[in-house]
């Protein structure tokens, strides 16, 4: 019975997101306050419909009811309670029910705490909100039904994919999907505003905080998934420039410039039509996304093409959005007034520099990732687009973009002197020349590309608290330094976390990529080998049992310079119900870097290979983006981004709701 | 449980009317002047304002621009309020799109859901499923609750020992042969559990005796002399190896010892004919498949039809991986068992390239081949 | 500067900008990008010379593989023609005879290809895209159906 009101309220919910799509949009034009009302009770009501579906498709996992199709082919009796939550999302119908989960949230949310939205915009957003959700539901529940029943129900799961079956994946694609997803809400509030015609510095100011949430989720999902990636699939590499990944690193790039423009739009009402436009881009990159990683187009252009139906329908979905909005833009850009004027040096022009540059880069990863599909899908070459394209086209479009970031917060708006920011910034220039210095000494002259890059990396950790420190200083609210610093606004800080991430993440790239080591050789129980002064020794196997897989522990004492001492265990493991091996890469964090050994089969001898990573500084990476989550966060919780609501004229300020 | 599943069923979608329904009915109570929200954003503008040029974000100059910019904003809603008020919004009557939505809402629900879903199908879990009445159940289903439990469990010797024939009788013969390795493992070694391990791998050799299951059986026919099973097994290894002079004494003593019922004494008497033809240089009749089965429980049918498949299995890795010798060996003599001369002449010429020169090798398939010339020159008189 | 001088010189950096992107992108896809060949290509066609590098993709053909300490050596066919390989270091799980493989690296002066990459098939139904597109040229595979 729970599965079948699951599969209902999936079906309800459709019914819902029709009415949403028609009757506030109807409402806002010819100004009825109670069809424009009903979009915030459709949207809870739908919201609250999806995630009752959501929860039935879980209870069938949990309880392997192999009478659901969906559950059938994606997991096991056996498996461990955990991974049975995870299958929810771990195939193409379940993460697409999850996509549907969080559209339904995001507009849920928009329905309770965007009370300080006018309601002709409100009741756009939601409407606009409610065509996505249709299209999607739509896609779901007739190509791609999680409910599907068989009658004759088999006694055992098929099994997860084993790669699959890790804590990284419970985390990393719910949170890709919040960030992915979110941006469905800026889109919604650029043709909702597009349909009101208030494309305007409100606008901008009401649309920023739905913009950070959306980019805060996205930047954790992609360093979680990177991190899982990492560890995960045994190869010690952190980015691949796979297509699986580029598909999220496009609508970040766009969700970055978006969240830069929407700031401009606010205060100075300037870059109307070009933040609407990445508004909409943005979300087309999270569709495309969605199109690249869930219409099996990557796997063969091939089996695309023999069972199109779902591709199509992704792609029908993706040109009727894309389409739709830009056609929409074209009836309303002509509208527009002037904006605010600006001098090419400026806070606005720093903006505009970043918006060029993130773009530009973003186009670069786009060209690199459809290049090969459009190659083949006319007759063309077969090649593929790997890690050096991106190196040599993202890589020297990033160059000037970080140089410039510390500028950026010191320039005043309208017109700025670069002189003036720049002696704000000689300490920071000093500290990244004495870095350059320093590795090139270390190195004796070696490495003078990864010197370089520290000394970039280093100038934008400490420019990042330029701002803030010329601030507290020029504050004359009084008190000790520390009541000076705290007595900044949320945003500034946040900024200045963001910047300071970023630094962080690119030290690390730099510096693993400059100092990592690899070592590689055969060994046998009793042999030892040795990695950036870590000797490592090869003790024994052994067999270990797990729930649903057996697998070889390979037993590693490291000796560390300082003789320190420990164990260290990565393993071959072979999960039964479909025979398939893996590798569990051991990992010991040591300061900020990482010891990765990872093994392969064992032989018939009883020696086996042993693969050893030196991973200096690796841990920066992911630190350094969740410091720019963390900036994210802290801009968030600014009372300043969040407008209050005006008091109704007969309920008498009871819905303070300025902070809900 | 259907009526339940209807009643909430209705439920909800009473609720999803209700929920379009309400705030059209209640519209018009509470109503916001369409652009206080704007006027809102720019009054906290100009609180900004003054707050940046306290913390000195902004010089006084700047300050005074931005407020002039915020102001003008303010201004200029004002005029659009004006103009706006004239013809403000009248709320039209919502009945129309009441009624179409009460009607909309429950049709597409429940249309949908008549074209995709299982209306009242219940839930299945697994667990439920295998601790229902054990009599109505499928022998899967019995087997597969008997596989959880030795799952938690895998020192339950006896529930390896109650599972492993029904996985033989299933065809499921590697899991059969795993089965009788931990009812040994935990059991101990006894000649019964030896010598259906020992039926198990030849099962799963093609009908041939492999050498661990050659061990078995002596092993068994050792601990227990009165047990026939091991020695018809035994006997059967000797003909299959083509060591008839042993064979003959061997089939000799089965069949005096062998209850009159026994089902394989045809077999038995059939495989001494042979085994005597050889030798006196007589046509042989061939050892047939159906000789192997008769040994075992399984119908004529399946047995057939699983030695067949395991032959061509067999044939198809060797395909592939054609240095395994003993792979060879196997292969030849399954054919030569089957009677299958030709495809085991076959077979000997091809292992003869990938003998490597080995002289053991070539010795084996020089005798394999002087005993097939020999049957089949004994078959075409 | 006047407003349409300094909207000239916003227009002509942002172009600037664009062409260098332009002619990176142009630069990468001449230089930057991996051609795909099936031994068939390389021993028949000779669609590469030694030292370039490629991606090499085909079956692992039974009984091929041999290892030598770290190093690993197996023929790579796409059932016409063979091509050995070399590889040092651990191969993917899911690398099998008989499987579904790509490798990236060069070709050497003896006809021995070096990988330095090898990319096995990332679960049961999943073959590399380019390798299951030849294969089904040569109809020897049926596809995922």
């Amino acid at each position: 019975m729970i599965v079948e009101l699951g599969h209902y309220f999936l079906v309800l919910a459709l019914a819902l997101a029709i009415v949403q799509s028609v009757l506030p949009v109807v409402g806002a034009r010819i100004g009825h306050a109670g069809y424009m009302r009903s979009a915030d009770w459709t949207s809870v009501m739908s919201a609250l419909l999806v995630a009752g579906s959501f929860a039935a498709l879980t209870y069938a996992y949990v309880n392997s009811d192999f009478s659901v199709a969906n559950v059938w082919q994606n997991s096991h009796s056996r498996q461990p309670l955990l991974y049975k939550y995870t299958s929810v999302w771990g195939n193409h119908e379940g993460s697409l029910l999850l996509w549907i989960l969080i559209l339904a949230l995001f507009a849920a949310l928009v329905a309770v705490f965007g009370r300080n939205l006018p309601a002709d915009l409100r009741a756009n957003v939601l409407g606009v909100q409610a065509w996505i959700m249709v299209a999607f539901l739509l896609f779901a529940l007739f190509t791609s039904n999680p409910f599907e029943r068989l009658d004759e129900p088999p006694l055992e799961g098929r099994d997860l994919n084993p790669i699959l079956q890790d804590i990284g994946l419970a985390i990393h694609p719910p949170l890709l999907y919040v960030g992915y997803v979110g941006f469905s809400i800026t889109f919604a509030f650029a043709a909702a505003a597009m349909i009101c015609g208030r494309i305007d510095a409100a606008w901008a100011r009401w649309v920023r905080p739905w913009t950070l949430l959306a980019w805060v989720f996205l930047t954790a999902g992609i360093s979680m998934g990177s991190y899982w990636a990492y560890y995960e699939l045994g190869w010690g590499g952190w980015w691949f420039w796979d297509p699986v990944e580029n598909a999220s690193f496009m609508p970040w790039l766009a969700g970055t410039a978006l969240l830069h423009s929407a700031l401009v739009m606010e205060k100075r009402e300037a870059l109307r039509i070009w933040t609407v436009l990445l508004a909409i881009l943005t979300f087309s990159m999270s569709l495309l996304g969605t199109f690249l990683v869930r219409s099996g187009v990557l796997t063969s252009v091939h089996a695309f093409a023999t069972d199109p139906s779902r591709g199509v329908f992704i792609l029908a979905i993706l040109t009727v959005f894309i389409g739709g909005s830009l056609a929409l833009f074209a009836a309303r850009a002509g509208t527009l007034r002037q904006g605010g004027l600006f001098a090419p040096i400026s806070r606005e022009g720093a903006l505009v520099f970043n918006n060029l540059f993130l773009t530009t880069a973003m186009a670069t990863v786009l060209i690199g990732t459809l290049y090969p599909l459009i190659l083949e899908a006319f007759g063309g070459a077969k090649i593929s687009v790997g890690p050096p394209f991106f190196n040599l086209t993202f890589g020297p479009l990033m160059v000037p973009l970080l140089l410039a970031v510390p500028f950026g917060p010191l320039l005043s708006w309208k017109r700025a002197d670069l002189l003036a920011a720049l002696s704000r910034l000689y300490f920071a220039l000093g500290a990244a020349f004495v870095a350059v210095l320093t590795v090139l000494g270390l190195t004796a002259g070696g490495e003078v590309a990864a010197a370089l890059g520290i000394g970039l990396a280093v100038w934008l950790m400490i420019g990042a608290f330029a701002e803030v420190i010329t601030r507290s200083r020029a504050f004359s609210g009084g008190g000790s330094t520390l009541r000076r610093l705290a007595g900044l606004p949320g945003s500034m800080w946040g900024t200045a976390l963001a910047h300071f991430g970023l630094g962080v993440t690119l030290l690390g790239i730099v510096a693993v990529s400059a100092f990592e080591r690899e070592a590689i050789d055969n060994l046998t129980p009793g042999g030892s080998m040795t990695i950036a002064d870590y000797q490592i020794e090869l003790v024994r196997v052994g067999p270990v049992r797990g729930p649903n897989y057996v697998e070889d522990v390979v037993h590693f004492q490291v000796t560390g310079p300082s003789g320190n001492r420990f164990a260290m265990a990565p393993s071959k493991r072979v999960y039964t119900a479909r025979t398939m091996t893996t590798t569990e890469a051991a990992i010991r964090t040591i300061g900020f870097s990482q010891l990765y050994l990872s093994v392969g089969d064992i032989n018939a001898d009883g020696s086996l290979v042993v693969r050893a990573w030196w991973k200096y500084q690796v841990i920066l990476i992911w630190l350094g983006t969740l410091v720019m989550v963390a900036g994210g966060c802290v801009s968030l919780a600014d009372r300043r981004l969040r407008v209050g609501a005006p008091r109704p004229a007969r309920t008498r300020g009871k819905r303070e709701l300025a902070n809900a | 449980m259907t009526v339940m599943f209807w009643i909430i069923l209705a439920l909800v979608t009473v609720i999803a009317v209700a929920v379009v329904a309400l705030p059209i009915l209640r519209a018009g109570q509470v109503r916001i002047e369409p652009l206080d929200h704007d006027r809102e954003v720019y009054r906290a503008r100009l609180g900004e304002i003054d707050h940046d040029l306290e913390l000195g974000r902004i010089s006084s100059a700047e300050a005074g621009a931005a407020r002039a910019e915020a102001g003008r904003r303010l201004l200029a809603l004002a005029g659009e309020e004006a103009g706006a008020s004239a013809d403000g919004p009248r709320a039209a009557s919502g009945r129309l799109a009441l009624v179409a939505c009460a009607i909309a809402i429950p049709l597409i629900s429940l249309g949908v859901y008549w074209q995709v879903g299982a209306p009242g199908q219940p839930d299945q879990p697994l667990l439920a499923r295998l601790s229902a009445d054990p009599s109505g159940q499928s022998i899967e289903a019995l087997l597969r609750r008997a596989e959880l439990r030795l799952a938690d469990d895998p020192d339950d010797g006896r529930g390896w020992r109650v599972v492993a024939p029904v996985y033989l009788r299933l065809g499921r013969i590697d899991e059969a042969v795993h089965a009788y390795r931990n009812a040994i493992r935990t059991l101990g070694e006894t000649p019964a559990l030896q010598t259906d391990l020992a039926e198990a791998l030849s099962i799963a050799a093609g009908g041939v005796i492999t050498q661990e299951a050659h061990a078995l059986f002596s092993a068994a026919a050792q601990a227990d002399p009165a047990a026939l099973k091991p020695r018809l097994f035994l006997a059967m290894a000797m003909s299959q190896a083509g060591d008839f002079a042993d064979a003959i004494p061997a089939w000799e003593r089965l069949i005096d010892a062998a209850p009159a019922q026994a089902e394989w004494l045809p077999l038995a008497r059939h495989q001494l004919e042979i085994a005597r033809g050889t030798v006196a240089g007589d046509a042989p009749g061939d050892p047939t498949a159906e000789d192997i089965e008769a040994a075992g429980q399984m119908s004529a049918e399946d047995r057939t039809q699983m030695v067949e498949t395991m032959v061509a299995s067999l044939a198809d890795r060797l395909a592939e991986d054609p240095d395994n010798q003993a792979g060879w060996r196997r292969l030849i003599r399954s054919y030569m068992v089957l009677g299958r001369v030709d495809e085991a002449r076959a077979a000997i010429a091809t292992a003869r390239g990938h003998s490597d020169g080995d002289a053991q090798f070539t010795a084996y398939l020089d005798a394999a081949q002087a005993e097939l010339d020999g049957t089949a020159g004994g078959g075409d008189q | 500067m006047t407003r349409k001088q300094k909207r000239l010189a916003g227009i002509g950096s942002i172009a600037v900008v664009l062409a260098l992107a332009v002619g990176l992108v142009l630069v990468a896809l001449r230089d930057e990008i991996v051609f795909f060949y099936s031994p068939t290509d390389i021993i028949v066609e000779a669609k590469t010379g030694t030292g370039q590098r490629f991606r090499l993709g085909g079956l692992v053909k039974p009984g091929s593989i041999v290892k030598d300490g770290t190093t690993v050596r197996f023929v790579v066919t796409d059932t016409d023609h063979d091509l050995p390989v070399t590889y040092v270091g651990i191969l993917p799980d899911l690398f099998r005879e008989g499987q579904g493989v790509v490798a990236e690296g060069r070709l050497g002066a003896d006809n021995q290809f070096a990988a330095d990459t090898v990319l096995a098939k990332h679960d049961e139904t999943y073959m590399p895209k380019e390798v299951a597109d030849t294969l089904k040229d040569k109809g020897v595979w049926k596809g995922e159906q």
